[in-house]
């Protein structure tokens, strides 16, 4: 996938939202899910204290602002990223009916819960299950531990993901 | 028993941990003198024929170091356990990498459409296979094999921990720029590696990036390496522009990237007639990896960059097949594709691409690469930090000893972020088309 692709899969996205996302984090999370779910958007992944991020992603949102696709400007203490209105069609033509939905639902959940939800399925595909992994996931998201509830619904509900 | 290794980098490196003298001799490591650190920068600049080997010894001798200095003046910040955690996993941090280094993640990713990550490699060498694994199970440490695993997950705690190994301030970028720049002969990536070390240490930092409860407090604090600014400073924007200028004219120069670019439309072809059943190459790991089948370690093993040239050596004289041949016949005699760079998006870029396709039709999908900078996981400072609030932010103390973040810095490097072009895409192909392109 080359540079183009994947802007115009990150602007797809945006567009099935409303045009706008406030949380670079935010976007972070949400492709990574998106992409754990099979929606590929060529974007590597590390994962870092703030939970999962992409290098790659992050500079494709500066080409992307560079080709006047999106802007980016402070919202509160986050980060508002919105498609320039010539760019969003308002009501995106890519993806089936589920693909849509699933990206509404996610980018509909509180960053917090994005940002557990996230951490849950890396450990999980690091070979962390179980105990384990309930385990691992107080260790590394203490400090979210009121959204760990909700997040452990999605990670059963989507990833099949079951703790003890 | 204790063993010297002489370096042109560090000079004396001292081992002495009985599991690390093993893990050398594994041949998991060794396989890594046949690795180049810089894949094919050897064909622009000739010193550039250091191994993956010596940058990893060097590695492990800069953890070692680090640890000795943080546990030296903060007390109680690592244990004997940790600092043997972070030994072992600075050595072993590069044993997943393929032949040529990041143009084998390159062609397998893009090329062959096969997933191919050298993390993801590495981790499981230290899980599976029997050499490393035995050894580091032998040692008296609870599951010391996932310990070493979850440095590179970065899932093991406390963070600062997962910092030696992987930052902006690790020891794989010290050893890395000095050892590159000195092997190079390029003198951009100098800098004061003794008065850097010194002035590391760990601090409490805030949480930057958007994070707050219902009240819209911020959440969480991390423990993490930072510099001392009242000393070190200096320094650390040395350290960062020389890193800059070696992306800009070494780990980004367009010769050797059109030289990967050609290496991996030869190993594509290849791929390509193994998949239409021509018998080629022995090899079982390329064999699987064209086919997208599982690849047992230990024939991934194998793999290494004289095996590759050895084939590539063979198909330009004796390949039935005409494009592997000239592709190869070009390679060896250094014939390599051109380059022609220009930004993506624009008019001028999709005028050119309809031109290309029309110049060369089918041939496109050997003798034509689009490559951009970011495919080679760079690790430039200014290429993650364009942005204030990034996760790969800096930090250091100010005089006052408060953490602040680098970005904001009003410093010399503060012009350094607004003066790259992102847009930037490197175009490979033969010297011919190129001319006709530019006609």
């Amino acid at each position: 996938m080359n540079k183009i692709e994947r802007i115009e899969r990150i602007e797809k996205c945006i567009d099935i939202i409303g045009g706008e996302i406030v949380g670079r984090k935010k976007l972070h999370k949400l492709i990574y899910l998106l992409q754990a779910k099979g929606i590929d958007f060529g974007q590597d992944f590390i994962f870092h204290f703030y939970g999962v991020y992409s290098p790659t992603l992050s500079v494709d949102l500066h080409i992307a602002e560079d080709l006047g696709i999106l802007i980016e400007e402070t919202s509160g203490p986050a980060f508002k990223i919105q498609l320039k209105e010539e760019n969003g069609s308002g009501e995106a033509k890519c993806g089936s009916g589920t693909e849509k939905e699933l990206v509404k639902f996610l980018a509909d959940q509180p960053a917090s819960v994005l940002e557990v939800l996230s951490t849950m399925v890396y450990l999980h595909q690091e070979g962390f299950d179980g105990e384990r992994l309930s385990a691992k996931l107080n260790e590394l998201k203490k400090h979210l531990e009121g959204h760990f509830p909700k997040a452990k619904e999605l990670a059963k509900e989507l990833y099949d993901i079951k703790l003890s | 028993m204790v063993k010297f290794f002489r370096d042109p980098i560090h000079d004396i490196i001292r081992v002495e941990e009985p599991h690390i003298l093993k893990l050398i001799d594994s041949l998991a490591m060794q396989r890594l003198r046949h690795i180049r650190q810089l894949g094919l920068a050897w064909i622009v600049y000739p010193g550039a024929e250091h191994s993956r080997f010596c940058h990893s010894l060097g590695c492990y001798h800069l953890a070692k170091r680090v640890t000795h200095h943080l546990r030296s003046t903060i007390p109680g910040k690592l244990d004997d356990e940790q600092i043997k955690i972070l030994l072992t996993a600075a050595l072993l941090h590069d044993i997943g990498h393929g032949p040529f280094s990041h143009m084998f993640e390159n062609l397998c990713n893009q090329d062959l459409g096969v997933s191919y990550k050298h993390e993801s490699w590495t981790k499981r060498i230290v899980l599976e296979d029997k050499g490393v694994n035995s050894i580091l199970k032998s040692v008296e440490i609870d599951d010391f094999p996932q310990k070493i695993v979850g440095v590179y997950s970065k899932t093991i705690t406390p963070y600062y921990l997962c910092d030696i190994i992987s930052s902006q301030l690790d020891v794989d970028r010290f050893d890395y720029l000095l050892r590159d720049t000195h092997m190079t002969g390029a003198r951009y990536g100098n800098f004061d590696q003794e008065w850097i070390l010194r002035t590391l240490t760990i601090s409490k930092v805030k949480n930057i990036v958007e994070v707050e409860d219902e009240e819209g407090n911020q959440l969480g604090e991390i423990e993490t390496v930072v510099i001392d600014g009242k000393r070190g400073l200096s320094t650390l924007e040395q350290h960062i522009l020389g890193r800059h200028y070696m992306y800009k004219h070494v780990y980004f120069h367009k010769t050797i990237r059109a030289a990967e670019a050609m290496l991996r439309m030869i190993l594509k072809r290849a791929a390509h007639l193994i998949i239409d059943g021509h018998d080629i190459i022995g090899n079982a790991a390329f064999q699987k990896l064209v086919k997208n089948e599982s690849i047992p370690v230990d024939d991934f093993l194998t793999l290494n960059d004289f095996l590759i040239l050895s084939w590539v050596h063979e198909w330009a004289y004796s390949a039935e097949d005409d494009i592997l041949k000239r592709l190869s016949q070009d390679f060896i005699s250094r014939r390599l594709f051109k380059c022609d760079i220009l930004d993506v998006g624009g008019k001028e870029y999709a005028d050119k691409r309809d031109k290309l396709k029309e110049i060369l039709k089918d041939d496109i999908t050997y003798f034509f690469v689009e490559d951009e900078p970011k495919d080679i996981a760079y690790k430039d400072y200014f290429y993650q930090i364009k942005k204030e609030k990034s996760p790969q932010e800096i930090w250091f103390l100010n005089r006052e000893g408060k953490p602040e973040q680098l970005s904001g810095y009003e410093g010399l490097l503060s012009a350094g972020k607004n003066a790259l072009n992102f847009n930037t895409v490197y175009w490979h192909m033969p010297e011919e088309v190129l001319k006709r392109l530019n006609n």
